[in-house]
């Protein structure tokens, strides 16, 4: 098994009297690039303000390349590259100062990768940094970031101000990173970005992981969305337990519902002495697992598991 | 039709709210001054002791005249004309700091944190920040005015009259209104809350210098500051209505041009241009101190060309403060010319044992702004990129505090030396080198061991930054002030202030000495660790 670049173990954070985190378990194998998903508010920042030593934790054990990120920083923070969710600059530096300052504040300098990154993302390095837009400042931490040399990057929700074309720059960047065997911690709320790269997802929602598996797995854990239409009347169904979100034709012929997986084979038993005309399932989208996990409904389905 | 001002009192109202407990604070601050003020001034002078007497001379000597104000000539001295005398300077200048960052605040300050543009989407008008600031000010000077009014009848004065309480408290609000209103439009054309914050203050601080020169050399010359305006009202001996009319008419003439800078300004920017920056950072531009270097440069240069200013000012006044035969030409006919000369030394020694106190200030305001910003950075978010690199909370704190000690050590340091240089080059009987030994042994310890409080406040608990300038403040107040309102001797002992033993009319003691030095290494050890020890942002 790869060894654990993170690894957290009931991880909890108070500020003040409001729980942060309450339970934070997950680990990222080395060579991994994890989804780390939640609504706002949840506790992603806090989670990744406490793995870069900036946040020192109320209980629980984190490791990170088998450090203490809170007693070892300096161990750590050279193998890191980090980009924070809100990016706040110097207004008085350019945009060029900055990013060679962040590159020689971890011992490294500006280099090809560097020109290079300005080129593809269309940035202007001379602009002071007062005057730059929400995704220009972005791609002032991102270019530093992405040019750094280090063997874990974390992502604070990285493309929150970027334009679609600059986005689409941003996750060739995150697949280079994944051939090259990086570790990446990607907190995100863009879901196809996390479809497209992440190998595995972590969903944390009011401080507590709530799920984690790669995709697929938990695309099964998930509920199937079902369009069928029958010959004989087929409401008697809604009221099968395992059958949510029940839409049905005026003829009452016609139906459109989500189903759990393991209520699948009880409910096709029933299905089938109605007459089956058309079936058609359809696997959940990442959004629909989030809109299922997010929801109470989906914490409660959850537990009742 | 859409009017430019619209929503002025949607705005209005959340800024009361917002502003409520600093100016609460300030204003029960500012009251209690007018009222102690009084209510000291009424004890000392409507005695019978000695205490009269003491009073009046020191009254009469240049650096006295050059702290407060000079008191006007040939004027009858009772409890109101001396409390006027010695209240309106020093009232206009704390007026002023609590309008200031206010005004500033209101305004650019809203801008910069995108506050303002959120209020304005929705159909706020363009000028309605400054309208609404502009509301704030008056608000808040009607309530100072029925305030001061209201307590100095009520301590009924001797000497004073309603004509002459009424004008006194004019004035003050006039000069209010109009260095309010003139930060206002400094607001207006500054890029940055922190630079129209700085502009203002260094305004204010000018015009208290040039009427410090000109209230012991000249005070005719006094006119050439706007808070000689406020002086030159003689309330309770001449009651001169005509500089409050100038006040208020510098005042629309201010606020008429922050209207129409709002006006046509875009949200957002200064009236200056915005250049470019450089593409890649200069060679030096790889450490922690470095940055600061790089970000507080202009900051720190403007402290030190204050330092030499001010300092060159206090040094030429010298000759003038030490020249007694002009205080009193009777002692012509008493004294020996050696005798002259020693009284002469004495009399500038203690100038310089009062006037080094406003140095010391000048040092740690200077050096403690630049460790506070390691709170502000962290609150702007600036330092949330910096925390993850390999640079540890030690070096991060360490390079905080220790150029802040830095800047308060060159500050002073060089405020000092021009004081002595200039001095002893307009001197007739110039002083020993010991005498500048005794300044500098003295006064830069006291400043370390403040801009260290500062260091152990930020890094333990970073909220209480206001209770620094507290401290300070009343510290260098309580020892500025204590001889002339009779406060007990060792009253200003509880800050650095007090533990200088009047340097240099006298050398500091060495057990004050070594606490100022045990202080400053233990503070800023500690400063370190909490630093170490707490979240950051
Ligand atoms: N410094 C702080 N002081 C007090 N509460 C805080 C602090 N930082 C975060 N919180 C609280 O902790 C909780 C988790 O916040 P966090 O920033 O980690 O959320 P998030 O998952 O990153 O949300 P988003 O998607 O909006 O970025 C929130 O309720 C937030 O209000
Ligand atoms: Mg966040």
């Amino acid at each position: 098994m790869a060894t654990n670049i993170i690894e957290l173990n009931h991880v909890k954070k108070n500020f003040g009297r409001t729980q942060a985190l309450k339970d934070v378990t997950f680990n990222l194998p080395a060579g991994q690039v994890l989804g780390f998903l939640g609504p706002n508010g949840a506790g992603k920042s806090t989670t990744i303000r406490i793995l870069l030593g900036m946040l020192k934790r109320d209980g629980g054990d984190a490791t990170v390349f088998g450090e203490d990120p809170w007693h070892n920083d300096l161990a750590i923070h050279p193998r890191i590259s980090y980009v924070p969710g809100d990016v706040y600059l110097w207004p008085n530096l350019s945009g060029g100062e900055i990013i060679d300052l962040l590159l020689r504040l971890n011992g490294q300098d500006h280099n090809a990768k560097t020109d290079a990154l300005m080129q593809e993302f269309e940035f202007d390095p001379k602009k002071k940094a007062r005057t730059y837009s929400k995704g220009n400042r972005q791609k002032v931490a991102l270019i530093a970031a992405l040019s750094q040399d280090a063997e874990l990057y974390i992502f604070d929700e990285p493309t929150s101000g970027l334009d679609p074309l600059n986005e689409l720059t941003f996750q060739q960047e995150v697949l280079k990173l994944k051939k090259a065997g990086k570790t990446v911690l990607l907190s995100s709320h863009i879901l196809s970005e996390v479809e497209k790269m992440c190998d595995a997802i972590v969903i944390i929602r009011e401080g507590k992981i709530i799920e984690q598996g790669n995709l697929a797995q938990l695309q099964h854990l998930s509920r199937l969305r079902i369009q069928v239409q029958t010959d004989k009347p087929l409401s008697a169904l809604q009221k099968q337990p395992g059958v949510y979100d029940w839409h049905e034709s005026d003829a009452h012929t016609q139906a459109d519902f989500a189903v759990d997986h393991d209520a699948l084979a009880a409910v096709l038993a029933a299905l089938t002495p109605l007459g089956v005309v058309d079936l058609q399932s359809t696997p959940p989208t990442l959004e629909d697992l989030f809109l299922h996990y997010y929801s109470d409904q989906g914490v409660s389905h959850h537990a009742a598991q | 039709m859409l009017r430019s001002d619209r929503h002025v009192g949607f705005l209005l109202r959340a800024n009361l709210k917002q502003n409520l407990k600093y100016s609460l604070v300030w204003i029960v601050i500012l009251e209690m001054m007018v009222a102690s003020g009084a209510f000291k001034m009424q004890t000392i002078m409507e005695s019978t002791g000695k205490g009269v007497q003491d009073l009046l001379n020191m009254l009469r000597m240049p650096g006295m005249a050059g702290l407060f104000g000079a008191m006007p000539k040939g004027v009858a001295l009772n409890s109101a004309t001396v409390f006027a005398g010695v209240m309106m300077v020093f009232m206009v200048i704390l007026d002023a700091l609590y309008v200031m960052p206010l005004m500033v605040k209101n305004t650019r300050g809203q801008e910069e944190s995108g506050l303002l543009e959120m209020v304005r989407a929705r159909t706020v008008g363009r000028t309605a920040a400054v309208a609404a600031a502009l509301c704030e000010l008056v608000i808040v000077n009607v309530i100072l005015f029925v305030l001061y009014v209201g307590t100095i009848v009520s301590l009924n004065l001797k000497g004073a009259d309603f004509n002459g309480t009424f004008l006194f408290t004019l004035a003050l609000i006039a000069a209010n209104l109009m260095f309010g209103v003139f930060t206002l439009l400094i607001a207006q054309l500054a890029s940055t809350a922190r630079g129209a914050n700085m502009i203002a203050y260094t305004v204010l601080g000018a015009a208290y210098l040039v009427r410090t020169v000109t209230d012991i050399e000249n005070t005719d010359w006094t006119w050439l500051s706007p808070i000689g305006w406020a002086q030159k009202t003689n309330a309770y001996s001449d009651n001169n209505y005509w500089p409050v009319l100038l006040m208020f008419g510098v005042t629309l003439l201010l606020a008429a041009a922050a209207w129409q800078l709002a006006k046509s300004r875009d949200l957002g920017t200064g009236i200056l241009p915005e250049r470019a920056g450089r593409a890649r950072a200069a060679g030096y531009l790889r450490s922690i101190p470095a940055l600061l270097f790089r970000t507080t440069w202009g900051v720190v240069l403007g402290w030190l060309i204050g330092a030499v200013v001010a300092g060159g000012i206090f040094g030429g006044v010298l000759n003038s403060v030490g020249d007694i035969l002009k205080t009193n030409p009777l002692y012509r006919q008493m004294m020996s010319v050696t005798q002259v000369n020693a009284a002469n030394k004495t009399m500038v020694l203690s100038f310089l044992a009062l006037y080094i106190l406003l140095f010391v200030a000048f040092g740690v305001v200077a050096g403690a702004q630049v460790v506070f910003r390691l709170k502000e950075d962290e609150d702007k978010g600036y330092l949330g990129v910096i925390h993850a690199t390999k640079q540890t909370r030690q070096t991060i704190s360490l390079s905080y505090y220790l150029i802040g000690l830095a800047v308060s050590l060159v500050v002073f340091v060089v405020g000092i030396l021009m004081v002595y240089y200039t001095g002893n080059a307009s001197l007739k009987d110039p002083l020993a080198a010991e005498y500048l030994t005794r300044m500098l042994v003295a006064g830069l310890p006291a400043v370390f061991a403040l801009v260290s409080l500062a260091t152990l406040l930020v890094g333990w608990v970073p909220r209480l930054s206001a209770v620094f300038w507290v401290y300070m403040g009343i510290g260098l107040l309580v020892q500025m002030f204590g001889s002339l309102l009779n406060l007990p001797k060792d009253s200003g002992k509880f800050s650095p202030f007090g533990w200088l033993n009047q340097a240099p009319l006298h050398a500091v003691q060495t057990p004050w000495l070594s606490a100022m030095i045990i202080i400053t290494v233990v503070f800023l050890i500690l400063g370190v660790i909490g630093y170490r020890q707490r979240d950051v942002a």
